[in-house]
């Protein structure tokens, strides 16, 4: 989606960490993204700032359609963060980050829908949620997609 | 090439910031600072106090009996340990390789991770809500105790041990 083909690393980055088992990601870099996409929301609640609400839902949509790698948070970390850390010691799936783009993605769409419905407030509202949801996930481990997952599957089922 | 590209990005990065702190006093009106400290103050309360829940066990009583049939594989001869996950869970794949290890370094052990949307017969009956949750069965598949979130593993190993050891006077 953003161009970015998997090999376009850094000469510093190659023998660094290598490669983990197959289809993981660094476990380093979904948390950069998380604390980045904190200080962003955090800014977006004290501005009030629509564009800045627009810019992450869009790195969101970026994230929930083409995968955490492929998103500019992401490609940040694999360009600027990696090669100055040393080799990576943890790996895992990609799979959930990218579940809590799309969670993301749905509570500040909702916040920009009715931005532009004219409702007052509705930025400061859906970015400081989306602002709890992103803190719980990067600071206490808590995805939210893991509580309330079932919950829907179950509602939907019962329906 | 590739330093002075970084140098300048790294300069590019901190004007940014720097320009963004001096400006920030005259966007931010004091109402959306203490909303942002109120929104964070929300937030480490919620975080403790799920934290504090973490893999909490608690007795089942009267639980229901599971037969191999409803598992899709054999009971464990002494115990199984049977846990509900979902996709984009990631503790689950934390508690799947912890109960793993357990399984694997005891024979009479069983571990079953069955996905909570594919069996959610199996999910209403046992009341599961949240992924992972874990319980231990005992030798006659009778649900004995119950796991919130990720076992720790002392916990597991006081539960197992008491499951075992309410099931043996019968066997005996």
């Amino acid at each position: 989606m953003s161009g970015q083909a998997p090999g376009g690393q850094g000469p510093r980055n190659q023998g660094s960490g290598g490669q983990g088992p197959a289809g993981q990601v660094d476990v380093r870099g979904p948390r950069f993204a998380a604390a980045v996409t904190a200080v962003v929301l955090a800014v977006t609640v004290l501005t009030g700032s629509v564009w800045l609400l627009l810019a992450q839902a869009i790195v969101f949509a970026i994230g929930a359609a083409a995968g955490v790698q492929a998103a500019p948070y992401g490609v940040l970390f694999r360009r600027l963060v990696r090669p100055r850390l040393g080799p990576a010691t943890a790996w895992e799936d990609p799979q959930p980050p990218r579940f809590a783009q799309f969670v993301g993605l749905l509570v500040t769409g909702i916040g920009l829908i009715l931005a532009a419905a004219g409702v007052s407030g509705a930025v400061v509202i859906f970015a400081g949620l989306a602002l709890v949801a992103a803190v719980l996930n990067a600071a206490f481990g808590l995805c939210l997609g893991c509580e309330l997952y079932l919950l829907g599957v179950r509602m939907r089922a019962r329906a | 090439m590739m330093e002075s590209a970084s140098r300048d990005v790294r300069f590019l990065v901190g004007a940014g910031i720097i320009t963004g702190l001096v400006r920030l006093p005259f966007l931010v009106d004091v109402s959306r600072a203490l909303l942002l400290v109120g929104l964070l103050a929300v937030t480490v309360a919620i975080g403790t106090y799920w934290r504090s829940r973490q893999g909490g066990v608690r007795e089942v009583l009267d639980g229901d009996v599971l037969t191999a049939a409803e598992l899709g594989v054999p009971l464990g001869e002494r115990a199984t340990l049977l846990q509900f996950s979902s996709i984009a869970c990631a503790p689950c794949r934390a508690a799947d390789r912890i109960l793993g290890e357990v399984a694997s370094r005891d024979e009479g052990l069983t571990h079953v991770d069955l996905d909570a949307a594919q069996h959610l017969d199996l999910v209403r009956r046992l009341n599961v809500l949240r992924t992972p949750t874990v319980f231990v069965l005992d030798a006659r598949g009778r649900v004995a105790h119950r796991f919130s979130g990720v076992p720790t593993p002392a916990g597991l190993a006081t539960t197992l041990a008491d499951v075992v050891r309410a099931c043996e006077p019968s066997r005996s």
